[in-house]
């Protein structure tokens, strides 16, 4: 479910990167409250646990094993704004020095497992297990539960993100130049899999982890929400200001469809592509007009690409050098004037 | 206090199992969870050593200040983004294999740890899209003619079976993307000490407080890794076989519950070793950075190549 | 000796513990009726077996915890939550108290070695140079220099017992807490920690180790408190009294009954330690 480079465009990323922010900020505020002096080290844990959740492997009745996401488990326990953050971080972590998901997507995967999936798992777990003791069954059934939803809704954000970009972002000919499958596509494809194999597994762990709770460990069980011994204070002036900011969350999200469109159209202004989207159907001829008339030097174009191939091929391939050739030529005399100047490093 | 009286029999007593290949049984089994579980640990642990190798040798970036390398290749990356032709994005590409090279990095590896992995996922991912009966197009090359549509049950195909020249151009030029910007994120990672990155990170407005919780999360994922390996492997020690699904699940999810616990215990521990040197709950961080008149060379000559490409990319077509 | 820049003054009293008990929730006291007091530069020790509570007084002395019943007095000032809170007090006490913790790896959360030992003095607030130089020459003093820029998971456990007594160290604390401070080190880092503990008292500072191992504590107690496993105070007194009291060792399960014939064996030796580990 992490997202790589390259899939998404800069418009959506970009989108759902800004409405994470007032998340990332509501958690810090929510959980430096709740948290008090503990906040480093609870989530700093909680954020290494949400990264080797991924290591653990389950056999699977087919012989393959996979392995859970853990959102569901980190928020019912730690609850949904630490969860928010420590996964988050697991996600920049995984994609800095591990390469899974894309440093750009950064934004699009937080949108999706750290903030839909712990927050959906978490007040669907709530409504379960209500004030039901700690080792009663609801406990479970809502982890399982918890699991299960958080981790589809998870993957259907994913699929839609991936699937509205041929619509948004393409050529004039139709050539995608983003993630290339439609809606009608994606949904399906990734819904199916998490519908049927990955939420099963999230749900049993999820489940069977609560029950070992239940059993060995009760104390994890009431963590959250933080009871007198840890909580701050009574409702203040911050917890209206939390509020605002929650507001504000849920208008962006409301808004980031249409921020997407917005966009989409903003950058590809001089598309016909976008043009023929905005307009309607735009016929081939006046398409290919005003795709050379905006083009600034016309006949390089893709659009003439079976005209002029041997021309244009041979402008692109000298003009390529050309470019290519004095950038090489920079960074290789960067290299010597580094390498004169030897300094030892930037630290220390 | 007599120890000895304690001891159960059974634990004195010298039966041993007999040793046997597996292959006396006929049975061989699949590397399983416990295995796969063991291998991926070692895996990340392993990745981590030889990365930390290569960003203390001396080449072109890793002499260049964490933040301005950070910035310069979230610049690239945004460069990659926005560039809408395959020969704009090979031209990155040569340009990230030079860099790379004056880095010291080993051409072979950079290439093999990009293009091993992209086939398997976005190859795969994409390689469909360049049919016409998922996205339709100009037909390049006819693969099957049917006289008539057909329908398999509720897939329909079209007369003729054919790659698209806007397929096989969408599928280059994801692939390429895809590359490129893995390119750049492994280049980053490779040749800066990671310390100093997620310090670099405060260039991105990130308040002092998430660099000391990023910090401390890589630190401790390596403690729990430890936890977990020596977890699979005293269960592999002892186990015959791998046990039945039902049980391995059992072990996983205690497994996963008992790391989960230790980690909350251990937090409690680091939050009261960490009062115990006056921590107030007021992040402090220390940065040794030092910029100097290379690091702006840098910057700017990346600037200006980033435009170039950009320009390029115009010049091509939209 | 420590800088004494606080409000709190030098006293010849370290700690004075009046009836202190301790219990975690709903469950047994760990701690009863505690009565103790601490001398400047004294060196003590607090023997006991696993589950006695020395942990759990050592973490009252270091105003991490605080007992459910009873008072603690540190330099003359009521330790308490509400005197912890005010910041001149914790900087000023944080600065005069260090804690070795008995777990390294919850005390090294810093992301290396250099910046682990930075930690203290950064918080404490000394001018960005001379968090610098402290750091370094501590690094020197202590023989770190390779291990500076080492990440905490690549150190073996005796680096990273020298690390976590080294970040304690930076601070300058004028009283050293050290909770097992031997557990799991190879004989020769004992060695060169109780050396360290001998140097620290003779520059005067306040040493308080407890610990279960009974070959270092002639080296580095002048005074033994022994807990028992009914978390009460059994015995109190010089090293040699109390490291010849078998019965009381015994009784406290410390040391088993075999340990018996292997004394002897040891006092016709060279009488150094009576309480060798043997393996059969």
């Amino acid at each position: 479910m992490h997202i790589p480079d390259g899939f998404l465009s800069p418009q959506t990323v970009g989108t759902l990167g800004l409405s994470m922010v007032p998340v990332w900020i509501a958690s810090a505020l929510k959980t430096s409250r709740s948290l008090k002096i503990r906040q480093v080290p609870l989530l700093s844990l909680g954020a290494a646990f949400a990264f080797v959740i991924m290591m653990f492997n389950i056999p699977l009745p087919n012989g393959t094993t996979l392995h859970p996401v853990g959102g569901a488990l980190i928020a019912i326990i730690l609850g949904p704004w630490a969860a928010a953050i420590g996964i988050t971080i697991a996600l920049v972590l995984q994609a800095l020095f591990f390469g899974d998901g894309g440093l750009t997507a950064i934004g699009a995967n937080s949108f999706n497992m750290a903030f839909a999936m712990p927050f959906v798992s978490y007040y669907l777990y709530k409504l379960i297990s209500g004030r039901s003791a700690l080792t009663s069954p609801r406990r479970w059934i809502g982890g399982a539960l918890a699991g299960f939803v958080g981790l589809n809704i998870a993957a259907l954000l994913t699929a839609v993100e991936l699937g509205i970009q041929p619509l948004l972002f393409h050529t004039a000919d139709g050539k995608a130049l983003f993630f290339p499958y439609s809606l009608a596509q994606t949904v399906p494809a990734v819904s199916f899999a998490h519908l049927l194999v990955g939420g099963p597994v999230e749900a049993i762990v999820t489940a069977m982890v609560i029950m070992y709770f239940q059993r060995a460990n009760q104390p994890m069980l009431s963590l959250y929400p933080p009871g007198k011994g840890l909580a701050g204070g009574p409702i203040d002036r911050a917890q209206i200001r939390l509020k605002k900011i929650w507001a504000g969350v849920i208008a962006l999200v409301i808004l980031s469809p249409l921020g997407l469109l917005a966009s989409g159209t903003a950058w590809g202004e001089w598309s016909p592509g976008e043009l023929k989207k905005l307009i309607g159907y735009i016929p081939k001829g006046i398409s290919e007009a005003t795709g050379s008339r905006f083009n600034v030097l016309p006949g390089y174009s893709i659009s003439g690409w079976d005209k002029t191939l041997f021309h244009s091929a041979a402008g692109y391939i000298v003009s390529a050098v050309a470019g290519l050739g004095l950038i090489f030529i920079t960074v290789y005399l960067f290299n010597k004037f580094q390498a004169k100047g030897e300094k030892t490093s930037g630290i220390r | 206090m007599g120890y000895d009286k304690n001891i159960p029999g059974w634990l004195l007593e010298n039966k041993q199992a007999g040793l046997c290949r597996c292959g006396c049984i006929g049975i061989r089994k699949k590397t399983g969870f416990l295995e796969k579980t063991i291998n991926d640990v070692a895996e990340v642990l392993k990745e981590s050593v030889f990365s930390e190798q290569l960003a203390t040798s001396r080449g072109m970036l890793q002499n260049v200040d964490p933040r301005f390398k950070l910035v310069t290749v979230a610049y690239l990356l945004a460069v990659t983004a926005l560039v809408r032709h395959i020969p704009t994005l090979v031209g990155l590409y040569l340009f990230i294999l030079m860099l790379a090279h004056f880095s010291r990095v080993p051409l072979m590896f950079f290439i093999k740890r990009v293009w091993l992995f992209i086939p398997f996922f976005t190859g795969i991912v994409v390689l469909p899209s360049i049919f016409n009966f998922i996205r339709p197009g100009d037909p390049l090359i006819n693969i099957i003619s049917f006289s008539h549509p057909v329908k398999l049950g509720f897939i329909r195909l079209p007369e003729v079976i054919s790659v698209t020249k806007q397929g096989l151009a969408g599928a280059g030029l994801i692939i390429l993307r895809v590359g490129v910007s893995v390119s750049l994120a492994v280049l980053l990672t490779i040749t800066s000490r990671w310390g100093e990155l997620l310090k670099a990170l405060r260039v991105f407005f990130i308040p002092k407080i998430f660099v000391m919780v990023l910090e401390m999360t890589y630190r401790y994922i390596f403690l729990l890794l430890t936890v977990i390996t020596d977890m699979f492997t005293a269960r592999k020690s002892r186990s015959i076989g791998e046990g039945t699904g039902k049980e391995s699940r059992r072990f996983v999810s205690v497994g996963i519950g008992n790391v989960f616990g230790k980690a909350y215990f251990l937090s409690e521990e680091i939050h009261e070793a960490m009062i115990s040197r006056g921590y107030t709950g007021e992040a402090k961080v220390t940065d040794r950075f030092r910029i100097a008149v290379q690091d702006i060379v840098w910057a700017i000559m990346i600037l200006i190549i980033g435009i170039i490409f950009l320009g390029g990319d115009l010049i091509l077509g939209r | 000796m420590a800088d004494n820049t606080g409000v709190l003054e030098p006293t010849e009293i370290v700690f004075e513990l009046n009836d202190v008990s301790y219990s975690y929730l709903n469950e047994p006291p760990v701690l009863k009726n505690i009565n103790l007091k601490v001398h400047r530069g004294e060196q003590i020790v607090i023997l006991g077996a696993n589950g006695s509570g020395k942990s759990t007084l050592q973490k009252i002395l270091d105003g991490l915890i605080f007992p459910t019943a009873g008072t603690v007095k540190a330099f003359g000032c009521d330790l308490s939550e509400e005197n912890l809170n005010d910041r001149q007090f914790s900087r000023d006490f944080r600065q005069r108290v260090g804690f070795i913790f008995q777990n390294s790896d919850a005390q090294l959360f810093s992301p290396n070695v250099w910046e682990e030992i930075a930690f203290g003095p950064l918080q404490l607030d000394l001018p960005k140079g001379g968090v610098e130089a402290r750091v370094n020459s501590i690094i020197e003093a202590l023989g770190l220099q390779s291990l500076k820029d080492r990440p905490p998971y690549k150190l073996s456990g005796g680096e990273k017992k020298k690390v976590a007594i080294a970040s304690v160290l930076a601070i300058n604390p004028e009283v050293l807490v050290l909770d097992e401070p031997t557990n799991g080190l190879d004989p020769r880092t004992q060695m060169w920690l109780v050396e360290v503990l001998i140097k620290l008292h003779q520059a005067g500072k306040t040493i308080i180790t407890a610990t279960h191992n009974l070959d270092i504590v002639k080296d580095i107690a002048d005074r033994v408190i022994v807990l028992n496993e009914e978390h009460v105070i059994a015995a109190e007194g010089n090293s040699e009294t109390i490291l010849r009291d078998r019965e009381l060792l015994i009784r406290v399960n410390l040391i088993g009954e075999h340990y018996h014939e292997h004394r002897h064996t040891g006092e016709d030796g060279h009488g150094h330690s009576h309480y060798h580990h043997h393996k059969h």
